[in-house]
């Protein structure tokens, strides 16, 4: 068989030296001016083609021949029995590599929508109790300072409801420890959960709703999230999104990060809510009320939000949840 | 002390009729018995070199040894036919410059590329390491020098253990960043002095793991440098409210370039503080202004009143050019002119680099990368560094003097990839 020509570097100084790299048998030998090397064909390592760089055959020392000549070095290759790892037949072919395009494609959506919230579920419990409360106290205290007020609700109109809610959701099953909160603030008409079980109820919510049912259909709802664990489950999702993307943008990272936490965090999932719903609804019938309350409420809501226009400042968690319509539908036809 | 006083065709071992092919056979003979000098520790040995590079410099030279000739005294001309020797001078000896090239390819290597992430998330990440290293690889083979390619030498294995860690650590920080503020608070206290320790695992994964004709490069800064660079020159720069960050940053170019070694070769970066401080003066007035834009306009906003909703809906607007122009003009125009300025103060050895970027063109580079990333979603990203790596080979040379065969291998040290790998998760440049 024909050697090749190739340059020989003893890796002791860049000096370049015109070597034949030649396969016999179950060795390969390098030979030039500078004398023979000898290794075994499993001792060598051979780079891999890399466009029209040139290639490497290192030996065990650190003695390495390089060849320019690719085409002849690829027949020599073959013709010495070697042959390309499948990694680099994928990489050379496009048909692999847009089946690689598209196999990352559906690997991501598979794992963002199956994956991510099967893993956080898992998660979700293990998470001990005094990194919540720590977690909300802070989220609350944080709230307090910026953006709630303290409530206007007289102190026994507070008592009153806390009191009604209570003998409501005792009726329910799987209670998870709470504490009901009163604040006003310029949102509108809202409510919303910290994962410890601290429940916040805006006194514009009070004010909206009928009848006290409504109120406490509203705080099910809410503790429907507690019971659930969404508050959590969001959390860690949003968290490995935006560690994932920062790692995979590198000096994007801050921003794509947070952009995609932001995307993440700011609503509770389609499928949260209908859960929370569903909890509400249980609760609210086995107590006695039935889950048209909550329904009503949800659809005074919408109004109340829709009604104040565009422009204003909105931070909702309820009224812009997915399909106010479908949901208010699914509650009926759960009486 | 015979070799002083000796003349060029001595020192050479050589008459003076020898031809051009006889003396650059003699100086091929004389660098080895320097290299036995060097390997049984003789004390002339370095005084040996320098004089063997001088007699070459000029005898290689045949206008040169023209002219040494017919400076010695009462000595003949020696007889080179010039016209002969004019072509084979041009490649060994005097100076001439040296162009970086990378002759990667775009689409060739997003192919690599998309199979490597595939790969990578089939195995949920494991595969990284080995992506990782045909990265490296790709992108050090297709750096041409004077018609080498580079090498990357790192082990999958090493890398995939030093990422592991990496991943444990950045995972723990940013749980902890979510779920409290004081633990994370505490965590960074206590992995600030392992930031020097980790920066000088870096360097050295880094520099151990390239090399160029079969010789490696080393990395021999210690940590007590890396610390008084990285934590004193850091804190400076932080309570000057970022005056003194050309300093800090001129020191950290410095400490990894000067203690960098191809060979036994030390590169010396003697840029001076002024050079940078003239590049950063222009990206520190623009930051400034944007600053105190923003610091206005929050103001506005908190007055209240009708001016309030306007200054909101300003914020709006204010906020991605506070993102957008950095990243687009003020990073690659710093990126530019810094890597110029460090680079043509460069030498290895008696060689020199230079680096001629040009500024508006390196703008552009970014800009036409950046928009082709976000409407690709990401798919760009292979063609984005191969055109940055061709740009940038493009301007920088190496201005050779005599020829490159001239360096000895360093002692062989073994380094892990810790550091390098808690520095790619933790986006700490250490670029070159």
């Amino acid at each position: 068989m024909k050697g090749i020509a190739a340059l020989y570097y003893d890796g002791r100084t860049p000096l370049r030296q015109p070597a034949e790299l030649l396969v016999i048998g179950d060795e390969i030998i390098g030979r030039g001016q500078f004398g023979e090397r000898r290794a075994r064909r499993t001792e060598v390592e051979i780079s891999e083609p890399m466009g029209r760089s040139p290639r490497f055959v290192r030996f065990g020392d650190g003695g390495t021949f390089e060849v320019a000549d690719l085409d002849g070095f690829a027949r020599w290759l073959t013709a010495a029995g070697f042959s390309d790892s499948p990694v680099v037949r994928m990489q050379k072919r496009w048909s692999w590599a847009l089946g690689s395009l598209f196999g990352a494609g559906v690997l991501i959506a598979a794992i963002y929508v199956w994956g991510l919230p099967a893993f956080s579920k898992l998660l979700a419990p293990r998470i001990p109790e005094p990194v919540l409360q720590a977690l909300s106290e802070q989220t609350l205290s944080f709230l307090d300072d910026k953006l709630l007020a303290p409530s206007r609700l007289s102190e026994a109109r507070r008592a009153e409801l806390t009191v009604y809610a209570d003998k409501i959701l005792r009726a329910g099953t799987d209670l998870p420890a709470h504490r009901l909160h009163f604040r006003s603030a310029a949102l509108g008409p809202n409510a919303f959960a910290l994962p410890s079980g601290d429940i916040v109820v805006f006194d514009q919510l009070v004010e909206l709703a009928s009848s006290d049912d409504e109120v406490a259909g509203v705080i099910a709802h809410e503790l429907g999230h507690v019971a659930h664990r969404h508050g959590v489950r969001q959390l860690i999702q949003s968290s490995l999104v935006s560690f994932v993307v920062g790692i995979y943008f590198g000096d994007v990272s801050s921003l794509a990060g947070s952009l995609g936490a932001l995307a993440l965090e700011s609503r509770y999932s389609r499928e949260f809510e209908l859960e929370a719903d569903a909890y509400a609804a249980r609760t609210m019938i086995a107590a006695g009320r039935g889950s048209e309350p909550l329904a009503v409420m949800l659809e005074s809501m919408e109004k109340a939000h829709s009604g104040k226009g565009a422009g204003t400042a909105r931070w909702d968690v309820l009224s812009t949840h997915p399909d106010t319509a479908e949901r208010v539908g699914r509650l009926r036809a759960m009486r | 002390m015979e070799a002083l006083a000796a003349n060029y065709y001595e020192i050479l071992g050589v008459g003076q009729e020898a031809t051009l092919d006889e003396i650059k056979a003699a100086y091929a003979r004389q660098l080895a018995a320097f290299r036995d000098m060097l390997v049984q520790r003789e004390p002339a040995a370095a005084e040996k070199l320098v004089a063997l590079r001088e007699a070459f410099k000029v005898l290689g030279n045949p206008e040169a040894r023209v002219a040494y000739d017919a400076s010695m005294d009462g000595a003949p001309p020696a007889s080179v036919p010039p016209a002969a020797a004019a072509g084979v001078a041009d490649q060994s000896a005097g100076e001439r410059e040296e162009k970086f090239q990378f002759v990667g390819d775009g689409s060739e290597y997003f192919r690599i590329w998309i199979v490597n992430v595939f790969l990578s998330i089939v195995t949920i990440g494991i595969y990284s390491a080995w992506a990782k290293v045909r990265r490296e690889q790709y992108f050090h083979r297709n750096l041409m020098l004077d018609g080498s390619g580079f090498d990357y030498h790192g082990k999958p294995m090493a890398i995939l253990k030093g990422r592991i860690v990496a991943v444990l650590l950045l995972g723990g920080l940013s749980a902890a960043q979510h779920f409290s503020p004081l633990a994370y608070g505490v965590a960074i206290l206590c992995l600030l002095p392992v930031v020097p320790w980790l920066a000088v695992k870096a360097f050295r994964f880094r520099a151990h793991n390239t090399s160029y004709r079969g010789l490696r490069f080393s990395f021999h800064g210690t940590y007590g440098q890396a610390f008084k660079v990285f934590i004193g020159y850091g804190l400076l720069a932080l309570v000057t409210f970022w005056l003194a960050f050309p300093v800090f940053y001129r020191q950290v170019r410095k400490f990894i370039l000067d203690n960098t070694r191809f060979g036994t070769t030390a590169f010396d970066c003697s840029v001076t503080t002024g050079a940078i401080y003239r590049i950063f003066l222009f990206p520190g007035f623009i930051i400034l202004a944007l600053f105190i834009a923003m610091v206005i306009v929050i103001g506005m906003t908190a007055a209240g009143g009708t001016g309030a909703l306007a200054a909101a809906g300003f914020i709006v607007l204010l906020i991605p050019l506070l993102v957008i122009v950095p990243q687009m003009v003020i990073v690659p125009y710093i990126a530019a002119r810094t890597t110029n300025a460090v680079w043509s103060a460069t030498r290895l050895g008696s060689h020199r680099f230079f680096s001629r970027l040009p500024v508006g063109g390196y703008i552009g580079l970014t800009v036409v990368n950046w928009l082709g990333i976000i409407f690709t979603l990401g798919l760009f990203i292979p063609w984005a560094r191969v055109r940055v790596a061709r740009f940038r080979a493009e301007y920088i040379a190496l201005e050779v003097d005599g020829s490159l065969d001239a360096f000895v291998a360093g002692e062989a040290g073994t380094a892990t990839a810790l550091g390098d790998e808690a520095a790619e998760m933790f986006d700490l440049d250490i670029g070159l």
